[in-house]
């Protein structure tokens, strides 16, 4: 007879299973082990490293005061570090404690140049640094890794004096000819940096004069050349050269980050998106004259929002940044309010939101090509209301690109109005009026006036927004089709310019440059003056105003520029928001500067009290 | 088997292809958040890299060569090279992520896979259990409330449990017993494997964490299929209950367990089989549901992000390998089917 | 003696009164009910206008000066279908007699009903509409895409918390009231349900009947194309074409019901491969009557019981596969759906339980009511299950 596979053979089966799967369980717990064992190595070799320099440095009879040794309190603090300086001085500073914050998207790549998005240059400003900094109170630059600069008559040449006394976190100074290296390095067509090539398009040549000196040339004046030389992100020649010969793997590297900065990554070449975070340690041969509090920066990757806010509540991230309604309740949450500080402020390189009316379709003008139904349109977008409403009150009304703090803004415009009569009248100039009487407007060839207003999908409060501005749109008679479409979607639409009326965002920066939005030549394919709006005399002023570096020159120019896009109103400008956040309340020395709020700033200015800090290592 | 495969990627490229937005170059990630200026170069730059203006087919072709392990070798340009037969797979780089499409499948399969491989036994052994006991007790209380019950379960959508049980159950605001995402806290990483009582306490250890942040997802996803498996079996158990076989033991003077247990039961997982080849792939659409709800970085929630981004590479590396995992579960079942049944065979 | 009682059923009589006899099936069917009565009269049940309004002498129903020409068009084929099911005809004529009154319902609807392109919901609550002598509004006085605008509604508030007017259920993140929501999502619940899967029936059928009839080559190709089918992850591919697609109700509905029919094809195939050999289709072959009255006329009435099973569990399939859509985020943007307003209790950062229990509670009904009558349905066309085997 066939044998025949019992019960007994299946538990002896299953046993059998279970006894591998526990063997496996166990070899990756001993890799663990493993792997934890090795970082200690590592660490306890740097040490050994430094004790032994440390001896050599004593052996030879040297002064301490070398570039790999600090003294604190007897050197002279520079401008830039006396702000981190003066709270290391307040009385419950202590060193310690983790810094562990939230981002909502997946990073792709930490690698610097070739990532794309905010969050990753929010990584790497902690690791790589540049030469000059903006003093948060001032608003004037500062020198970091420069000591001073010169800027010659015509602008054409800026010359920076370079501190002595910087290095690499493995110790290695920093000279120019770093500078010069990072320059070519990023405009090597090899390597994939289009955006900052693009960028430093305006920089002819840098050269290096001595060890300590650099020297930027341009080829025309441009009234952002000291930010666009100063702001270059200083890599190091010895480590990231070897990537020349190989700049596939640059290019395709998900975390090859090393410079100067407070802090370093564990490992420089090893970081990838599935830790689900980004973890930096503190650079212990960190040069600057003031050390930085924590000992780690972590960032988790929080993808759903009510996870985030959950993570937040249990502590395990140090910040939260709300909506307008979410943050309303919140506050009188008091699981929240016990244990966190709330911030309401509006950051002043904040972007702005907007409608923007496509001009130009199919190679024909479309009806927002009429400044008169643009006007109306504004005079339709009742802007006060959306803020109270949706915003909650959270946003300011938005007039221009420019930010109404900077100097570049006419204080004298006045908003436009929410006025129903007025934008009926401006549309029955137009040619519109309802002729069939069934409440919605039409043309003189009685086509009605509808139209599809593109918004992104994802967003909970844009997608209010266009349904309150679809019923306030009814109101005249106007009928507006809300049209959700996802990220690459729209941007595709964008490039063809196939779309009706779209609301988006743009950023600012502390001066705005009308030039990539605005000006007709970038209304080719490809540019961001997508909606195909020509103005020859914004054009003019536009060009002059970029020529222009000397400051109280150029303003008046900006001004009379903003004019005319208030004139003519390419865009519904719609408001600029208020950042609303939570920040646990150990984290001390939060303060608003006019660049907003000083947490994360660099240099690190915040710490956390002995008594309060919760993470030991 | 090979031309299902193919069918079915033929089938995803043709809807994409025909899609009024076609297929060209995709997303910048945080490009809101870039300043106007710094845009367009970089989109002019995807656009020549991977070569997207080639009519559909030819492209659909293109990817075909790349993915299989026998055919032509591309260089980086796009040109052809020689015929090899040993090649390498090279699903392509995903647009959105910006990285390998291997590298991102093989960080999320195994979530999945872990997820659903609890989900499996937990669904069969509850199943099993409760139909063996409605078709011996049959017409009585259990069996009725069961037969319901079951019903009920089954008609639940996965959302709506997911989302029910995660409010109810992992809010603040109730009761918290379950974390609210994930697959494991951040601590945990820094814990022993096993759980312990050390000297600060009771340390959950990283395995019990692990299962603690999988109860809520694994309740979600087996609820659905252990409804119809246990109508399944208690209606295969009652054909069985009463056939010649059974009969016969009882007669011989077999106890009623053993008459269960030895003979009716092994006849009766039969059909159970058959449906548990159907199993795997209606858990890999339940994943997606239970991992967009939990948060759980899996495939499901890959693919949702992927068809948004209407990322190619990525859908279609997606849709390549649900299909061959579905087909690999086929072949399991089979072979499940011959190990129970030995008047099956294949020769 | 045993005493025999000969009964006059027909089959199709007799099946149906078993259905009706299984366990929960009377409430099951009485949830439908209620579902399309709501879905039919879904304007006159929750609108922000009044029924009926008399002011200054004049007597006036808006409801009808705004009837949509879906409205209309739904309240007509309702009406077809009742008069129909009074008449006493065959089961095809009434199929044919519906479809071709329908048809002409629609073109009728669409000439002669103008409803005002846009709606100032406002209005209503303004004096125009409130100092008049008497109205009768409809028992919830809230149109769903009402974002009640003027009251400033703050949006996500629970049942009964607002002051000043009655939310039953609460509102929804845009201040609309999720009752009258939830009313008018009956109506594309019902629809995309009945439609989806009578597209995917009509292809399950037509595939299932030539592969179970011709075999051989013809059945080889397509049981390839039946597991192509089967095997894409169906949510995935639904996910593919709406996202590529772009959304609209329709679309939706075509594409459930395209990736749906596998199951149908499978069911036919099955009965046809059995009904081949029968001796009344050889002598219909023989007689040389066309293909399509063979596969239709002769052989699909024996085989359709299955299949009618599997109707009713797909109709429950392609309901919460709408559901998951909206709920993903995929659905229409401004239309009520009920799966919409269940992904609305997750979003925001505390949990809004009435968002989760009233829609996610309709869908788990009605899902629940197709299955039972689903499974008594089966139960009672299958003879070797029923308690009483053997005994009739």
């Amino acid at each position: 007879m066939k044998k025949q596979i019992t019960t007994w053979d299946w538990l002896l089966f299953s046993l059998l299973i279970t006894l591998i799967f526990s063997i496996f369980l166990v070899m990756y717990q001993i890799d663990r082990q493993w792997l934890k064992l090795t970082a200690m190595e590592a660490s306890m070799s740097d040490l050994a490293k430094d004790v032994r320099e440390l001896r050599s440095v004593l052996a030879s009879g040297l002064v301490m005061n070398d570039a790999s040794l600090k003294d604190k309190g007897s050197k002279e603090v520079a401008v830039a570090f006396k702000r981190a300086n003066d709270a290391a001085h307040s009385p419950d500073y202590a060193q310690g404690d983790w810094s562990v914050e939230a981002f909502g998207t997946n990073l792709k790549t930490i690698t610097p140049l070739v990532s794309t998005d905010a969050y990753a240059s929010n990584v790497q400003s902690y690791v790589v640094e540049s030469l000059i900094n903006r003093n948060p109170d001032t608003l004037n630059w500062e020198g970091l890794i420069a000591k001073n600069w010169s800027i010659s008559d015509d602008g054409l040449v800026i010359r920076f004096q370079l501190r002595e006394d910087v290095n690499f976190s493995d110790g290695i100074a920093l000279t120019a000819d770093d500078v010069v290296f990072t320059f070519n390095f990023i405009m090597t067509e090899a390597i994939q940096a289009p955006r900052d090539r693009a960028y430093l398009e305006k920089i002819k040549t840098v050269q290096a004069n001595g060890q300590f000196e650099v020297i930027f040339t341009f080829k025309e004046p441009y009234f952002e050349a000291l930010s666009l030389a100063g702001s270059m992100p200083i890599l190091a020649k010895h480590f990231y050269e070897p990537y020349l010969k190989e700049p596939q793997k640059f290019n395709e590297s998900k975390g090859i980050l090393f410079g100067s900065g407070p802090y370093k990554l564990l490992d420089a070449m090893s970081w990838s998106p599935d830790k689900g975070g980004v973890e930096l340690v503190r650079n212990d041969h960190y040069w600057g004259d003031v050390q930085p509090s924590y000992n780690r920066i972590l960032w988790k990757i929080i993808q759903n929002d009510s996870a985030r806010l959950t993570t937040y509540r249990n502590g395990d991230i140090d910040s939260y940044a709300a909506r307008p309604v979410e943050y309303q309740s919140l506050k009188n949450d008091q699981q929240i309010t016990q244990k966190s500080n709330s911030f309401e402020y509006m950051p002043p390189v904040v972007g702005y939101s907007y409608i923007a009316w496509n001009e130009y379709r199919s190679a024909k003008p479309t009806r927002f090509a009429d400044k008169r139904v643009r006007l109306a349109m504004t005079y339709l977008t009742d802007v006060n209301r959306i803020i109270s409403n949706i915003f909650l009150g959270y946003a300011e009304p938005a007039l221009s690109p420019f930010s109404s703090a900077g100097k570049q803004h006419d204080n004298n415009l006045q908003a436009y109005r929410f006025d129903v009569e007025k934008a009926k009248a401006l549309l029955k100039e137009a040619g519109y009026e309802d002729r069939n009487h069934d409440g919605v407007l039409e043309d003189q060839a009685g086509q009605p006036f509808e139209f599809k207003l593109t918004y992104l999908e994802s967003n909970e409060d844009t997608k209010r927004m266009v349904l309150l501005l679809k019923d306030l749109y009814a109101r005249a008679g106007v009928k507006m089709i809300p049209f959700p479409q996802e990220w690459p979607v729209m941007l595709e639409n964008l490039d063809k310019k196939d779309f009706d009326a779209i609301t988006l965002g743009w950023t600012s920066g502390i001066e705005t440059d009308l030039y990539q939005i605005f000006h007709s030549t970038q209304a080719a394919s490809n540019g961001d003056n997508y909606v195909s709006y020509k103005n020859s005399a914004l054009d003019k002023l536009i060009d002059e105003a970029r020529r222009t570096v000397d400051e109280s020159k150029r303003l008046p120019l900006w001004q009379q520029a903003e004019r005319i896009i208030y004139d003519d109103q390419p865009y519904t400008f719609l408001m600029r928001r208020k950042s609303l956040l939570f920040v646990d309340q150990r984290i001390h020395n939060l303060q608003m500067t006019k660049l907003g709020l000083n947490i994360g700033l660099l240099p690190l200015e915040n710490y956390v009290p002995k008594a309060q800090q919760k993470y030991t290592q | 088997m090979i031309p299902t495969l193919l069918g079915i990627t033929v089938l995803v490229f043709t809807v994409m292809a025909m899609s009024p937005g076609g297929i060209s170059a995709q997303t910048l990630v945080g490009g809101m958040d870039m300043k106007p200026q710094e845009k367009q170069a970089l989109l002019n730059y995807y656009n020549k890299r991977y070569g997207l203006d080639k009519p559909a087919p030819l492209q659909y072709l293109h990817w075909l060569n790349n993915v299989l392990p026998i055919g032509f070798v591309m260089d980086e340009q796009g040109h052809q090279g020689a015929f090899s037969f040993s090649k390498g797979m090279d699903l392509g780089t995903s647009f959105q992520y910006g990285r390998p499409v291997a590298d991102i499948l093989v960080e999320r399969i195994p979530i999945t896979l872990l997820l659903n491989l609890v989900t499996i036994p937990v669904t069969y052994l509850i199943a099993i259990f409760v139909g063996m006991k409605s078709a011996t007790h049959r017409g009585g209380r259990f069996d009725v409330g069961m037969g319901m019950s079951m019903l009920a379960l089954w008609s639940i959508p996965t959302m709506l449990a997911g989302v029910l049980l995660l409010g109810f159950f992992a809010n603040i605001q109730h009761f918290q017993w379950f974390p609210t995402s994930g697959i494991s806290s951040r601590e945990a990483l820094d814990m022993p494997f096993l759980p312990h009582w050390g000297a600060s306490g009771f340390v959950r250890g990283f395995l019990l964490d692990r299962l603690w942040h999988l109860v809520l997802p694994v309740l979600c996803l087996s609820y659905g299929g252990f409804a119809a498996l246990a109508k399944l079996t208690r209606t295969s158990i009652l054909e069985n209950l009463h056939s010649d076989y059974a009969r016969t033991a009882r007669a011989k003077g077999l106890a009623e367990h053993e008459v269960l247990w030895r003979h009716v039961f092994r006849n009766s997982l039969l059909p159970l089989i058959t449906i548990s080849a159907g199993l795997l792939p209606s858990l890999l659409a339940g994943s997606l549901i239970v991992e967009h709800i939990f948060s759980i970085d899996g495939m499901g929630q890959l693919a949702v992000e992927a068809v948004k981004g209407r990322d190619r590479e990525l859908v279609l590396s997606i849709t390549w390998v649900s299909g061959f995992l579905t087909l690999i579960g086929y072949l399991l079942a089979d072979f499940c089917y011959t190990l129970a049944d030995p008047r099956v065979s294949y020769d | 003696m045993i005493k025999v009682v000969l009964s006059g059923e027909s089959y199709a009589a007799r099946v149906w009164r078993k259905t009706r006899n299984g366990v929960g099936v009377e409430v099951g069917l009485a949830w439908i009910a209620l579902l399309v009565f709501a879905a039919v009269f879904a304007p006159f049940l929750a609108n922000s206008m009044p029924l009926l309004m008399s002011k200054d002498g004049i007597i006036s129903a808006p409801v009808l000066h705004y009837l949509s020409i879906e409205d209309a068009w739904v309240l007509a084929s309702f009406f077809i279908a009742l008069l129909l099911y009074k008449l006493k005809l065959r089961a095809g004529q009434r199929m044919a007699l519906f479809l071709v009154s329908a048809v002409i319902a629609a073109v009728l609807v669409n000439v002669y009903v103008n409803p005002p392109k846009l709606v100032i919901y406002d209005d209503f609550r303004s004096p125009a509409y409130t100092q008049v002598a008497w109205r009768v509004m409809p028992p919830i006085p809230y149109a769903p895409t009402d974002y009640l605008r003027d009251l400033v509604s703050k949006g996500l508030e629970a049942p009964f918390e607002t002051t000043g007017h009655l939310h039953l259920m609460g509102t929804e993140e845009n201040g609309a009231d999720v009752l009258s929501r939830m009313i008018h999502a009956c109506r594309i619940a019902l629809s995309i349900g009945l439609i989806a899967s009578g597209i995917a029936l009509f292809i399950g059928v037509i595939v299932g009947g030539l592969m179970g009839y011709f075999s051989g080559l013809t059945d080889m190709l397509g049981m390839r194309l039946v597991e192509i089918f089967e095997d894409i992850p169906t949510l995935f591919l639904l996910l593919t074409f709406v996202a590529f697609f772009g959304r609209s109700l329709y679309m939706m509905m075509v594409i459930i019901g395209i990736t749906g029919w596998s199951g149908y094809a499978r069911y036919v195939r099955t009965e046809f491969l059995k009904l081949r050999k029968q001796d009344y289709v050889q002598a219909a072959v023989a007689s040389g009557l066309p293909l399509s009255s063979i596969l239709f006329r002769h052989m699909l009435p024996n085989g359709i019981a299955p299949l009618l099973v599997a109707l009713s569990f797909g109709i429950a399939g392609a309901i919460l596969s709408e559901a998951t859509l909206s709920f993903l985020g995929l659905g229409v943007v401004d239309a009520p759906s009920w799966g919409q307003m269940l992904d609305q209790a997750v979003k925001s950062s505390s949990f809004n339980w009435w968002m989760a229990v009233f829609p996610g509670g309709a869908i788990f009904m009605t899902v629940f009511a197709y299955n039972l009558i689903g499974e008594a349905f089966r139960d009672a066309i299958d003879p070797k299950l029923t308690d009483d085997a053997g005994i009739e």
